[in-house]
């Protein structure tokens, strides 16, 4: 989720960003968006008089996470520029921007019959600049520090970015290779090369930025927001579709670690971990009354590296029971993989969720979500 | 004394300044809507969620306009006309309908009726 009043909301508190969006009886939604140096990603122009409408939306697990469909009353430079459309909320009073992310806008359809020209245009996450196929086999040595790696291809690929450096020592312990028959894309390399170290796939911000950081397990994550439906605070539409998937869904995990350089066989400690699901939630193994085992082998750094990944991979299996699909009022403060409470007796109560996709309607219709219950 | 009130409407065409204009009879109206609304949300709230922008609209009706007239206003259709009434009121928009009907009391052999809703647009004069 979008820090509350991150730039350009930094004139206001948390406090009445989330009064705006949640407590105000009444909201004025507005569109806007600009195009944007490819280099910097500073604005260039705003082109909102010559914006439609449209939506963008959010697939958290899709590989390009974010995706905008535009109406656009102009020319552009289609082949090359990147927009960064945005919504404002007003109470009448207090008027705050909320970006949404920067796009490739490489398909527009134009209907011929319309007068004056008008685009239709379905836009790509900035994310897309590191989805082009490296085009050779591509390798880093050992000893090279992962993060130094996907750095160098973040820079190669004229990426604004932003890195965590917790991981900065971590070196790879033998090389890692990509052959050119599995066609590898960039975006491919650097999540490869962050995997081992317990990092989180890379994805953009509402700003374009790319983000590096270390992945955190859903449950261990403090909640972003509360959404209650408290009568006098609630945004949650009144339809939430729930589903529920038990299928196969494992309760013990194992993890090898397969890139170990030591000749010996894995062990618990050293190149195995293990974890299970006793008693939590319905699939457990107390709540089936049986295991079921999901084995996996990981390139990773070191132990620690392991147990990170085969937790991501627990925490992942462990959210997929229960999915929801729900409404709520207009929310631009949404971004990647959000983590959510939800206080809805319908739903039993609070429920601790993560927003794994969202649609947002730049004319204010209530958007979508997809959330899974964690 | 006998007292003259004028009630012509004047439109033109913004591209090429060119206008038609006659006299209105009373029922001209504006109308201003935001495309607003009030939704339900859990446990009742009722919340006024509104798109930014206002929408507006003038509707006159043209008394004792020729075919000619009527020709050169169904070209305009869909086209930023400019509408000036006798109190002074000027508006831009553009109108993608004509309502044509045959007056009650002919004021003149061959001519119409013409009802025109002009759906205001954002102009700035001169750009």
């Amino acid at each position: 989720m979008q820090q509350f009043n991150a730039p350009p909301r930094d004139a206001y508190t948390a406090a009445q960003v989330r009064a705006l969006i949640i407590d105000s009886p009444t909201i004025v939604v507005g569109k806007g968006c600009e195009t944007i140096d490819p280099d910097t990603l500073l604005a260039t122009e705003d082109i909102s008089d010559d914006l439609g409408g449209g939506t963008v939306r959010r697939g958290s697990y899709d590989t390009l996470h974010g995706q905008a469909h535009l109406l656009i009353a102009r020319e552009m430079n289609w082949g090359s520029g990147i927009i960064r459309p945005y919504m404002t909320l007003s109470d009448g009073t207090t008027t705050m921007r909320f970006n949404l992310g920067a796009y490739f806008i490489p398909t527009p359809r134009r209907s011929l019959g319309q007068d004056p020209l008008t685009y239709e245009v379905d836009c790509y996450d900035i994310l897309a600049r590191l989805d082009d196929p490296v085009g050779s086999s591509y390798s880093v040595p050992a000893a090279t520090a992962y993060l130094a790696a996907v750095e160098e291809i973040l820079i190669g690929q004229n990426c604004v970015y932003t890195i965590d450096q917790t991981a900065a020592s971590s070196v790879l312990p033998s090389p890692m290779s990509w052959p050119v028959a599995d066609n590898p894309t960039w975006l491919t390399v650097v999540n490869g090369l962050l995997g081992p170290i317990g990092y989180q796939g890379i994805w953009s911000d509402w700003d374009g930025v790319m983000r590096v950081q270390p992945y955190v397990t859903p449950r261990d994550r403090a909640s972003e927001m509360t959404l209650s439906t408290n009568i006098t605070e609630s945004i949650l539409a009144q339809d939430p579709q729930v589903t529920r998937d038990f299928d196969k869904v494992p309760n013990r995990w194992i993890g090898y670690r397969q890139n170990n350089i030591d000749d010996v066989a894995p062990v618990d400690g050293a190149g195995r971990y293990e974890t299970a699901n006793d008693s939590d939630g319905d699939t457990s193994i107390d709540s089936r009354g049986r295991t079921i085992t999901r084995v996996e082998s990981f390139d990773v750094a070191d132990q620690a590296a392991l147990i990170a990944a085969v937790e991501a991979m627990a925490a992942a299996d462990m959210t997929i029971s229960t999915k929801i699909e729900h409404h709520t009022a207009p929310n631009p403060l949404h971004w990647h993989f959000d983590r959510l409470t939800v206080v809805d007796s319908r739903l039993g109560g609070a429920v601790e969720i993560l927003d794994t996709a969202w649609e947002l309607d730049l004319d204010g219709t209530d958007m979508a979500h997809e959330w899974t219950v964690l | 004394m006998p007292t003259l009130t004028l009630t012509a409407v004047w439109v033109n065409l913004v591209a090429s300044g060119a206008g038609v204009s006659a006299q209105s009879d009373d029922s001209r109206a504006r109308e201003y809507a935001d495309a607003g609304e009030v939704r339900t949300y859990g446990e009742g709230r009722q919340r006024a969620v509104t798109a930014e922008g206002e929408r507006g609209s003038f509707g006159f009706t043209l008394v004792d306009v020729t075919e000619d007239e009527i020709t050169t206003l169904r070209d305009w259709k869909s086209q930023l006309v400019q509408v000036r009434d006798h109190r002074g009121r000027k508006f831009y928009g553009v109108y993608f309908s004509l309502s044509v009907s045959e007056p009650r009391v002919l004021l003149a052999a061959n001519t119409y009726t013409v009802g025109v809703t002009v759906q205001f647009t954002t102009y700035t004069e001169g750009s």
